[in-house]
């Protein structure tokens, strides 16, 4: 079932935004309506084009899926981002963001980790085990990692939790 | 729903002989060269030597294009991005998102920007499906046979992002496509419902419409070879499912409000005589706003073939010929709901 995020739903979904920086939930998310599609332990929270909450609720309540998807929103009342969620975040803040060369870019997208010696600029706020945005040259968001080294040095630093190119490897399958 | 008879022309020494040669259907060689012979008489016939350049065109490989989409890029940094990585690019004249791909190092759905959702592949004619509906900012579309949403996405891109569109599409795989076609390149307005067309809910809610039917896909011949032989009774099978989803689409669309039927085919069974259906409805057939492809006039509607009974009305619809057009083949027409329908 889709249906339209409550209010306290959507003060969740924002304030997670603007725990990455201040001001950022309004320049990602100040032209959409969030909607959410009930699964069995979460939900899929969809940033839409508010015109998609006006359509008549038959062809939106059973719809296979609607907008973009952003992140999930857990009974725990956590959020946690999702790829497309953190596709336009580097334009505004550089937090939660690691810079990495063009190979390390090119073998991320491939599903690998970044060595710590690829990255070329990081948020010095991230510790071991948390998430970040990887990101490329351009400061393009190629995925989403999760810090386990050191951002220098031969070992990994970034276990990738999703990329870009996913959506190649798994239409392939 | 009375069915569309199928026309199984005569099939002279001259036909058999050019279909065995390269190993086309008789039938399907019979059919393409009256299609021709119609389309010369029109302006495409300016060009000469129609029916060979076309029943050439379709054995030959059409060009590869590329679409800037703009949700997420500018085409002129797509372009500098992609002439970067070794590719050669021109910006067609039909749409100035599309890019003509004269030279490509690398498949482009394995470059970085395609994974980023910068580019989107797709032939120059399907565009057209997209450019003549032009649907506003606010509007509601529907898109019945949307997978793999190539034409979704740039119903999208041209709608920036706002208003609705509800796309739909039976198959699991394709939808599976669909899906991930959207997401990559960040489409927040359409909603995906798989089912079929048939099923699709509710009555009038959509102010266009763009149904781009399923049907035999001759105008992809030159990159897929099956195509060339075939049984013509497929025709005959698709005409019906085609007539069910115009049902749907009638019913979807508001009065007043404007489809776009297009097919991947040539067969005026499964274009100009579904359209036909329509005007016997009620609907009244649009110029397209498309009249040439690439400095190209495009053939017109046919509006005489045998066994069908077609308004004069359908000239305005239009067909992209490949050895003519630097394309796929397409059809197109555009039509308008009554007030009253």
């Amino acid at each position: 079932m889709i249906r339209l995020a409550t209010a306290s739903e959507t003060h969740t979904i924002l304030g997670a935004f603007e725990s990455i920086e201040e001001g950022l939930s309004h320049e990602l998310w100040a032209d959409v309506e969030f909607l959410l599609k009930e699964e069995e332990h979460y939900q899929v929270v969809l940033a839409a084009s508010p015109d998609l909450a006006d359509l008549p609720a038959e062809l939106i309540v059973d719809a296979d899926h609607a907008g973009l998807r952003i992140g999930t929103l857990h009974k725990d009342g956590n959020f946690a981002l999702d790829l497309q969620g953190a596709i336009d975040i580097p334009q505004f803040t550089r937090s939660q963001c690691i810079k990495v060369n063009d190979l390390a870019a090119k073998s991320f997208l491939y599903g690998k980790h970044v060595l710590g010696q690829s990255i070329h600029n990081f948020d010095p706020r991230l510790n071991p085990g948390a998430t970040c945005i990887v990101v490329n040259a351009r400061w393009e968001t190629l995925g989403l990692g999760t810090v386990v080294g050191r951002f220098k040095g031969p070992n990994p630093a970034i276990e990738p939790i999703i990329d870009l190119g996913i959506y190649l490897r798994e239409e392939g399958e | 729903m009375d069915s569309i008879p199928v026309a199984r022309l005569p099939t002279g020494p001259k036909i058999r002989e050019w279909a065995r040669k390269h190993r086309f259907a008789d039938w399907r060689v019979a059919r393409l060269a009256k299609l021709a012979e119609l389309a010369a008489e029109g302006p495409l016939g300016r060009q000469g030597g129609v029916t060979g350049k076309f029943l050439d065109g379709v054995q030959k490989k059409a060009p590869a294009y590329v679409r800037a989409n703009t949700l997420r890029m500018d085409p002129d940094e797509l372009q500098k991005r992609l002439i970067a990585r070794g590719f050669d690019l021109e910006p067609t004249q039909m749409d100035p998102t599309m890019f003509r791909v004269h030279h490509a190092p690398t498949p482009l759905g394995a470059t970085h920007e395609h994974m980023q959702g910068f580019s989107v592949p797709m032939d120059l004619a399907s565009a057209a499906g997209p450019l003549a509906l032009a649907p506003g900012n606010a509007e509601v579309v529907a898109d019945l046979a949307a997978a793999p949403g190539m034409k979704t996405l740039h119903l999208s891109a041209q709608m920036e992002n706002q208003g609705s569109i509800v796309a739909v599409e039976p198959h699991e795989q394709r939808m599976r496509s669909l899906r991930f076609n959207l997401e990559r390149c960040g489409a927040q307005n359409v909603v995906l419902r798989q089912e079929l067309a048939q099923d699709t809910p509710g009555e009038a809610w959509a102010d266009r419409v763009l149904l781009d039917a399923p049907c035999t896909g001759e105008g992809t011949m030159p990159k897929d070879r099956k195509r060339r032989r075939g049984n013509i009774e497929e025709i005959r099978d698709l005409c019906s499912l085609q007539s069910e989803i115009i049902e749907a689409a009638d019913r979807v669309l508001r009065p007043g409000g404007t489809m776009i039927y297009a097919t991947c085919t040539f067969a005026p069974e499964e274009n100009e005589a579904q359209a036909q259906r329509l005007l016997d409805k009620g609907y009244k057939v649009e110029p397209v706003g498309i009249d040439a492809c690439e400095g190209v006039p495009l053939a017109h509607g046919v509006t005489e073939w045998p066994g069908l009974e077609l308004d004069d009305s359908l000239k305005h619809a239009r067909r992209f010929m490949p050895g003519l057009h630097p394309t796929l083949g397409f059809f197109l027409v555009k039509l308008r709901k009554g007030d009253e329908a």
